[in-house]
């Protein structure tokens, strides 16, 4: 079929969609779920504000001294340990803890973040995730991963397995690397570095495979899901920081809080609806159960190609008509997110509409290159891939965009 | 609405559609009572706007998504939110003031001609309506710093400008990064080259730098005397450096050290934000050697914070001397 030669109920669709509120249905074939938004943010606000807050000056004026006392190098043993003492027994010992993540001194960081894991305080994993980001310093990075390892985040454990491949700074993380390995009972039989970041390379693969969403909070962690309720809640706002942080912090859960995102993805408020579907779409499968919300927001002109990229990503079969609809539809920007979604979609039937696009040299270039991606991604035949290559030979695309393609369907190129 | 109903309705739009692609397959001036053309790249404004385009092509606002330092510091923009601003929508689509969403099309376009110039209703947006060519509709908002806003505030410009005297006194962005021109045809326009931070006369029409002696001390003084927003503007990448050496009398010069950096931290980085406010000035008081017959002092401008001076990321603004003997 000629990809822009669509049928008349799927052109009528097409167009209906296109109109804001009524959610469109085809003349044959699926009707879109409801289109069902509601505002959230206040109650985003209401969950989050039981999250841990930021003391007054004073306090943490109080804290960041004990912190530093504690835990510098400069300190004496005896004033290391008093101070150490009187900041654990501290009501919130928890913001001076989190605070002095951001200390200039390594160490500091370090200790700080040691206590954080000791101390089991989950609440904290959303600030240890960004500090992985950021550390520098290969020792206290070694330790912020140990102490997410502690509370049961194995998700930046690849970050230690570049440091223990890297000779300058392999020596700083081993104190780490063992606590991590003899918690596990996983220390490997070969004494050498490689084998150190292999066997922590294998504790993630195998935490990524029982990563899980949830639509129950569980015990105990209701200051963590209030954090996370926060971070939602911040979506909303102008400046990008929240946006990274929330996906950060979203995207690398052991346990995702699935009532939450589906507040954020129904959510009638426009900028914490948009960021919601694009940590849907970063999650993948793990966000399957959120596929019926997200087919809604088909029928939401400001969503629609958002939430078409994550349909393809999560794998909701029951996007694949619409997603035909759009591929061979007028708007532009709907036909590429769509090519881009039909390969991770998984679905067989895509396989020729595809192959359509990528045959004919006179389509649209942007929608060319993700059907070449989907097709590969279907097929595996070296036709879509191969395509790729050539564009990036002869210079006829954007290269970054190719490349990020490639190296998508094929993992480590 | 039934079945039936969506399926004639269907038709009646297809219809509606097949018309207005004939109206495109014939390049051209439109009458006042067709269907407005439809634009899907920058590339089609190019055939009457070439010198306009040309500007454009070669401006940062089209690099926005190639550049590879933002490439760099975007991490490949696999920080996805930076898209937002670096590859946008129009910005009509979420409104003046509001945060642009990301496109998937047209990775070379950067931030585009459709970017500002489509407007609402999917016409394009011009200073002054006219029934030829792309058949623009007046909007007075593409020369406001709220079209601006929708980006640059992402690192708090507009809200520096908006505290500044030019906000008081009504010099907009476009005073100095869209001046007015006059085109080859006669009429009167607006630079599309967005001149900013990578041209080297505009950066040094932003800030005056004098160094004297005094009371035994080296004075340097930096003046924001050019810029109706920080300088440096922007926060994670943009940094402003006072260097100095001391040169003795046998010609023997020491390092180069850093006085003083003007630079916003960068989220969460440590630090406080140094920048310079417009018509604000900064002072350094430096103790020479007592063995220094000469003082040179530098500023430098860098793209980003970890710049040398050898880097092509580092621009010398400035450079003056203080005699000591």
């Amino acid at each position: 079929m000629k990809p822009r030669c669509a049928s008349w109920a799927a052109v009528a669709l097409v167009l209906a969609s296109c109109g804001a509120g009524e959610a469109p249905t085809a003349a044959a074939g699926p009707s879109l779920p409801p289109l069902m938004l509601s505002s959230r943010l206040a109650a985003l606000e209401e969950l989050g504000s039981t999250a841990p807050g930021v003391p007054d000056e004073r306090t943490r004026s109080e804290l960041s001294e004990l912190v530093a006392a504690a835990y510098s190098s400069i300190a004496s043993p005896d004033m290391q340990a008093e101070a150490g003492r009187w900041l654990l027994a501290h009501d919130e010992v928890f913001a001076g803890l989190e605070e002095g993540l951001r200390h200039p001194e390594a160490a500091v960081r370090a200790s700080c973040a040691f206590q954080l894991g000791e101390r089991g305080e989950r609440a904290a994993v959303p600030t240890l995730l960004w500090r992985v980001r950021q550390e520098f310093d290969p020792a206290a990075l070694a330790w912020i991963v140990a102490a997410l390892d502690r509370l049961g985040n194995r998700a930046s454990l690849p970050r230690l397995a570049e440091l223990l491949r890297d000779e300058a700074r392999c020596e700083s993380a081993l104190p780490a690397t063992d606590a991590i390995l003899l918690r596990a009972d996983a220390w490997p039989e070969e004494r050498s570095w490689e084998a150190l970041a292999t066997a922590v390379e294998a504790l993630h693969v195998s935490w990524r495979s029982a990563r899980r969403g949830t639509f129950e909070r569980e015990a105990g962690d209701e200051r963590l899901h209030a954090r996370l309720a926060a971070l939602l809640a911040g979506l909303d706002g102008f400046q990008l920081k929240p946006v990274d942080e929330a996906r950060t912090a979203f995207t690398q859960l052991t346990t995702l809080p699935l009532d939450l995102l589906s507040l954020g993805v129904t959510a009638q408020e426009r900028y914490l609806r948009v960021h919601t579907v694009e940590i849907a779409r970063d999650l993948g499968s793990l966000a399957a159960p959120l596929g019926p919300e997200l087919l809604a927001l088909l029928g939401d002109p400001v969503t629609r190609l958002y939430a078409v990229e994550a349909l393809g990503e999560v794998g909701h079969a029951e996007a694949l008509p619409f997603l035909l609809v759009f591929l061979s539809g007028d708007d532009l920007e709907l036909r590429v997110a769509a090519a881009m979604a039909l390969g991770p979609l998984g679905q067989e039937s895509a396989v020729e509409p595809l192959r359509a696009i990528v045959q004919a040299a006179t389509e649209n270039p942007d929608v060319r290159v993700r059907a070449a991606f989907s097709l590969e991604h279907l097929t595996r035949d070296g036709t879509g891939a191969d395509l790729l290559r050539d564009l990036i030979a002869r210079e006829a695309y954007h290269a970054p965009t190719l490349r990020e393609l490639l190296a998508r369907l094929e993992p480590g190129t | 609405m039934n079945a039936p109903a969506r399926s004639a309705l269907g038709l009646l739009l297809l219809s509606a559609v097949g018309g207005l692609f004939l109206t495109l397959s014939r390049p051209g001036p439109s009458s006042a009572d067709a269907a407005p053309p439809r634009f899907t790249s920058s590339t089609e404004c190019r055939a009457c706007h070439e010198e306009l385009f040309d500007e454009w092509d070669a401006s940062h606002h089209r690099l926005a998504y190639e550049n590879p330092e933002v490439r760099r510091l975007s991490d490949d923009f696999r920080n996805k939110e930076c898209q937002a601003c670096h590859l946008p929508r129009p910005i009509a689509e979420t409104g003046l003031l509001n945060r642009t969403l990301p496109r998937f099309t047209r990775p070379s376009e950067g931030v585009d001609c459709l970017t500002c110039h489509l407007d609402g209703s999917g016409r394009i947006a011009g200073l002054r309506a006219s029934d030829q060519g792309c058949a623009p509709v007046a909007n007075a908002d593409l020369l406001s710093v709220r079209g601006c806003e929708t980006c640059h505030n992402q690192h708090k410009t507009t809200d520096q400008w908006r505290a500044s005297s030019y906000a008081r006194d009504g010099i907009t962005c476009n005073a100095c990064h869209m001046p007015q021109v006059t085109r080859a045809d006669g009429s009167l326009g607006r630079k599309h080259v967005f001149e900013g931070c990578h041209e080297l006369d505009m950066l040094r029409s932003a800030a005056t730098f004098r160094a004297r002696r005094e009371a035994g001390e080296v004075v340097v003084e930096t003046t924001n005397s050019g810029a109706g927003h920080n300088f440096p503007t922007e926060e994670r990448h943009r940094a402003v450096d006072v260097l100095v050496r001391f040169v003795d009398a046998a010609g023997q010069a020491s390092a180069w050290e850093r006085v003083w950096r003007f630079r916003q931290p960068y989220r969460d980085e440590p630090g406080e934000n140094t920048q310079l406010p417009a018509g604000e000035t900064h002072v350094d008081r430096l103790t020479p050697p007592p063995d220094a017959v000469r003082a040179e002092l530098r500023l430098w401008y860098r793209l980003n914070p970890y710049a040398t001076d050898e880097d092509e990321a580092s621009t010398l603004l400035f450079e003056t001397e203080v005699a000591l003997e």
